[in-house]
């Protein structure tokens, strides 16, 4: 195992330093991704280094999937791709009792990404009927292809919440208005008004918790709120890599990602609550 | 004559020849014959050109005028110049081929008019598609109706006017006199009678003649349709007679304020069901290898699904119609009688399908049409839609010629969101009807109260005009009105002016300053030292009891929450800053994160119903709900003045609709916005609410200036209003 790692041990720590830095910037953004990332970072484990046993092997991936994790907490999705490798992995080491795993591994990031499409495509027309107004909150690339497949066997139209101070909505409306969606943007202020005509909520999610929980771009639990109020369904739509083991007791806190305040309140503001010097 | 319509004699000659391919045309006397659909725009001068034309034709050239021409549905399948008459107009479904070029001449006249219509059946299409003439009728005549309506989102109510009279029209005429044909003679003074037109006597003549004709040739072939026609139809005859339609491809769109003002009561004497079932019948009749494009439909923007399905149908019917009779005069297919005679039976079976037949064969008739009539902006159609108002708008209103400046002043003030907030409103309006009325001066040999109320009438129109009206400021007109009608119609006029001068700054006092102040000792209480307080945007009394109760030496801190795109919780932040209060600032979206931290919440009111909602800027109902949801109190802080006596279930039967631009510009943000340019993207709308109904169950306390009560003590503080108001009643003070 020594051996093996000397091969080329700079390299894939390279490899793995390389992608904890960009974590940490943000160069890295949105689950997706990140969980693609990760999962080559597992896929070149398995291939750069060899592995005389599965426990070692197991070893190994939990040691670069706490490096990636710590690089940045808040994203899930890279403990979740972690997870499943090591899944398969002992699964593998159960049947097989052969030393090399790299087939198991290079299955887990196609399939991620293509099943989740089919699923969404089959599951779209089933939920939406015609006439149905639709509301959802910012920008999320599943609810877009979601209700794009849809809209090609219903007639619905679709409420989009701007989601401040991101202001992805707009691109969210723009995009489905493109694909030849009725939308209407509103404020976020108009989600509780316009909940009242709402007939489903469809949003999209940063990551799905083991209680149920889900988080999601700043404005989701006034929308959800807003949909137990008037007895909407509210559906969270994600990708398998966003299902976290994790059961975090205060996730506002733990699981909250912070951004500089000049998007909310800019110099001015901020300048006018400095104290005031003579 | 001549020189006013060379296109007339063009046609002329163009009747002729058509007259001639036409098989077994009877001669016919070169009368024109159309139908003007009462709430068409009035033409003008048309008495001068009826009598000139008694003789030959009875149409009226209504310089633009948008008179519709009535086409029977036989002359679909015609061959004229341009463009086929469309069924609708098919009430004087003369088959007979000697009227046909009678028909087909008026449209050639009125194409002359308007650009490249031709037909007579383009006139009334153009009815529905008012601006474009040509002929390739968009087969989504309620989308592109809607379109044509603009992007309010508001369909103007008289949309379905025009295209509902046109096939009102035929129906009336067809269905006028089921008599049968020996009726012919008759037919023309059954025609005449009704109308009350006196105007065009001789015009009448002159329509009669070809009348009695076509008529009679029309009914054979309408008359089950007529007997399906509205029997209130007749009606609509006077208007027909009365201007001798012209059909003129109008400009659908100018006109139908003008005919929506005087069709609206003919139209309203038929039911709705009626009017449907005639539109049905004529759609139908014109069935038949409709391919409607699906041009039109994509554009329907914030116009609104046409108002609703009948404004569409109507439309459609309209437009398709037209399109239909392109189709018959492009393919130039010789319309022999047996088209003619197809187009009979089409008719007499289109009467007798049933409105549900007739409503489905109008979606087989488009398949390929795609309209999407959902758009959200159309739930707030029952709204006034937002407008820009400028200073040249506003001088451009009828009565700012005669306005006192104040109120011009004030209301350029309500349009720019200089003055903002139901107490202030209110207290602006009181100040200026107070300089209003001490500048007044009753003119000779009219009461003070009632001239002074239409005053104000026209006073208040303007201010709405600017902004619509708050509670707070409709409660005190009212109460105002109720004064001024209980002034001394023998009291000098000076004395009565001062007296009322005097009471609004009584109420003003009453209602307003001391109100505020009794209510800001009473919340002031309920500032504990250690709160972490939340507000929301801007209300001028959280300001004061926060602003107070720093000056009392509470320590406390503020949560305030700001959302757009009004952005009005920087003008509390700066408000409280001053104040020297430690102040944090969040978005609305942040609110569930920060208010596990907060120990009350104080909100602001525009108005509270009297079953307990409260109505406050578009995002005080999220606020109160996700503080609901943490236990956290919501005190609710609002004068009595502003209180209602109607109730509201949602915030959408009672708003306000402001300026959807407003979410497209994003201070601050890197770029432009993906909504810049939404006017030009078809299916994306945008809405920008002011209000908010908040639940009473959310709310935990009213705070007034009778003290703290609970939101089911809201009609109690009414009924006490009430009661003083009758008691003090004539005597005194608002």
């Amino acid at each position: 195992m020594a051996e093996a790692v000397k091969e080329k041990p700079s390299s894939f720590a390279e490899v793995v330093e390389n992608c904890c830095a960009q974590l940490r910037r943000r160069q890295i953004q949105g689950s997706l991704p990140c969980a693609k990332r990760t999962a080559e970072i597992m896929r070149a484990l398995l291939t750069m280094q060899r592995h005389p046993d599965a426990a070692s092997l197991i070893d190994d991936v939990r040691a670069v999937g706490y490096k990636l994790q710590a690089a940045k907490p808040v994203e899930l999705a890279v403990g979740n791709i972690v997870r499943r490798v090591l899944h398969l992995i002992r699964e593998e080491a159960q049947t097989e009792k052969s030393d090399s795993e790299a087939d198991s591994n290079d299955a887990v990031p196609q399939g991620k990404a293509d099943g989740k499409q089919d699923v969404m495509k089959s599951q779209g027309v089933e939920h939406l009927h015609a006439n149905e107004v639709i509301l959802t909150l910012g920008m999320s690339d599943t609810t877009y292809a979601f209700l794009r497949e849809a809209a090609r066997k219903r007639e619905f139209q679709v409420v989009v919440a701007e989601g401040a101070p991101r202001y992805d909505g707009h691109l969210q409306a723009r995009k489905l208005a493109d694909a030849g969606i009725q939308v209407t943007a509103i404020p976020d202020s108009a989600v509780f008004a316009m909940m009242a005509r709402a007939n489903k909520v469809l949003v999209g999610a940063h990551a799905v918790l083991a209680n149920g929980g889900a988080i999601a771009p700043a404005g989701i639990h006034m929308v959800a709120l807003a949909a137990h109020k008037h007895s909407t369904p509210l559906v969270v739509l994600v990708g398998l890599h966003k299902l976290s083991p994790q059961f975090p007791h205060d996730p506002d806190l733990l699981y909250n990602d912070f951004r500089g305040p000049a998007e909310v309140a800019d110099s001015d503001m901020q300048a006018r609550g400095l104290p005031q010097h003579s | 004559m001549d020189s006013k319509k060379p296109d007339l004699h063009r046609t002329s000659s163009r009747r002729s020849t058509h007259e001639s391919q036409v098989e077994g045309a009877v001669p016919v006397p070169k009368t024109i014959v159309g139908f003007h659909v009462d709430g068409a725009s009035p033409s003008p001068a048309t008495e001068g050109l009826l009598s000139k034309e008694a003789g030959r034709s009875s149409f009226t050239e209504g310089g633009g005028s948008p008179t519709p021409v009535i086409i029977p549905p036989t002359f679909q399948r015609e061959r004229f110049e341009t463009r086929e008459p469309t069924p609708q107009e098919g009430s004087a479904g003369a088959s007979s081929t000697g009227v046909a070029p009678a028909f087909g001449s008026v449209p050639a006249g009125s194409t002359s008019q308007q650009s490249g219509e031709g037909s007579i059946a383009s006139g009334i299409p153009a009815s529905a598609r008012p601006k474009s003439l040509d002929l390739p009728a968009p087969d989504v005549p309620g989308p592109n109706t809607t379109q044509q309506q603009g992007n309010s989102g508001v369909v103007p109510p008289f949309v379905t006017s025009p295209a509902v009279v046109q096939s009102a029209v035929p129906g009336f005429e067809v269905g006028k006199p089921p008599q049968s044909q020996p009726a012919q003679p008759s037919a023309p003074p059954v025609h005449r009678s009704p109308s009350p037109a006196a105007a065009a006597p001789a015009a009448g003549v002159a329509p009669s003649s070809l009348h009695g004709f076509s008529v009679n040739s029309a009914q054979q072939q309408t008359q089950p349709q007529a007997q399906q026609a509205q029997p209130s139809l007749p009606q609509q005859q006077p208007q027909r007679l009365q201007q001798p339609p012209v059909q003129q491809p109008q400009k659908q769109q100018p006109q139908q304020p003008q005919q929506q003002g005087s069709s609206a009561p003919k139209l309203k004497e038929m039911s709705k069901a009626e009017r449907r079932a005639l539109q049905e019948a004529q759609r139908a009749a014109k069935a038949g290898g409709q391919k409607d494009q699906d041009g039109g439909s994509r554009k329907e923007g914030g116009g609104g699904g046409g108002g609703g399905a009948s404004a569409g149908r109507a439309h459609s019917v309209a437009s398709s119609e037209s399109h239909s009779s392109h189709r018959g005069g492009a393919a130039g297919g010789k319309e022999s009688k047996s088209a003619a005679t197809g187009q009979k039976a089409e008719d007499k079976g289109a009467p007798a399908a049933s409105l549900g037949d007739a409503a489905a064969k109008a979606p087989k008739r488009r398949p390929a049409r795609k309209v999407v009539s959902l758009n959200s902006t159309e739930l707030f159609a029952h709204l006034p839609p937002y407008q820009k108002v400028s200073v040249s708008s506003l001088l451009s209103h009828k009565d700012a010629v005669h306005m006192h400046p104040a109120v011009l002043q004030l209301g350029l003030r309500y349009a720019d969101g200089t003055i903002k907030g139901a107490t202030a409103r209110c207290l602006a309006m009181l100040h200026t009807f107070c300089q209003v009325i001490q500048e007044y001066v009753t003119p000779p040999g009219k009461s003070l109260s009632r001239d002074l109320t239409h005053e104000l009438n026209t006073i208040i129109d303007l201010l709405v005009q600017c902004r619509p009206l708050a509670v707070s400021m409709a409660n005190t007109i009212r109460r105002l009105k109720m004064r001024i009608h209980s002034i001394d119609v023998n009291a000098p006029e000076a004395e009565a002016k001062r007296a009322l001068i005097e009471d609004i700054r009584r109420y003003i006092e009453v209602q307003i300053i001391a109100a505020d102040r009794l209510l800001v000792d009473c919340a002031v209480q309920k500032v504990t030292d250690g709160d972490v307080i939340l507000t929301f945007a801007y209300s001028h009394i959280v300001a004061n009891v926060l602003t107070k109760a720093a000056a009392l030496g509470r320590t406390f801190k503020v949560m305030v929450v700001d959302c757009r795109p009004e952005l009005e919780g920087q003008r509390m932040l700066e408000k409280l800053q001053a104040s020297g209060i430690a102040c944090s600032y969040i978005h609305l979206n942040a609110l569930s994160f920060v208010v596990r931290d907060v120990t009350k919440v104080f909100l602001g009111a525009a108005a509270i119903m009297s079953n307990g909602t409260v109505m406050g800027r578009a995002g005080n109902a999220a606020v109160a709900m996700t503080a609901h949801a943490h236990s956290k109190p919501v005190l609710v802080c609002c004068e009595s003045f502003k209180f209602h006596e109607r109730v509201q279930l949602d915030s959408i039967t009672h708003n306000e609709l402001g300026d959807p631009d407003a979410l497209v510009s994003l201070p601050g943000y890197p770029g432009v916005s993906p909504l810049a340019g939404w006017q030009d993207i078809p299916r994306l709308g945008l809405l920008n609410l002011k209000y908010d109904a908040m639940p009473a169950e959310y709310v935990t306390m009213i705070v007034t200036e009778y003290g703290m009560i609970p939101p089911t003590s809201v009609p109690v503080i009414l009924r006490e209003q009430q009661q003083d108001a009758s008691a003090s009643g004539g005597g005194g003070g608002m």
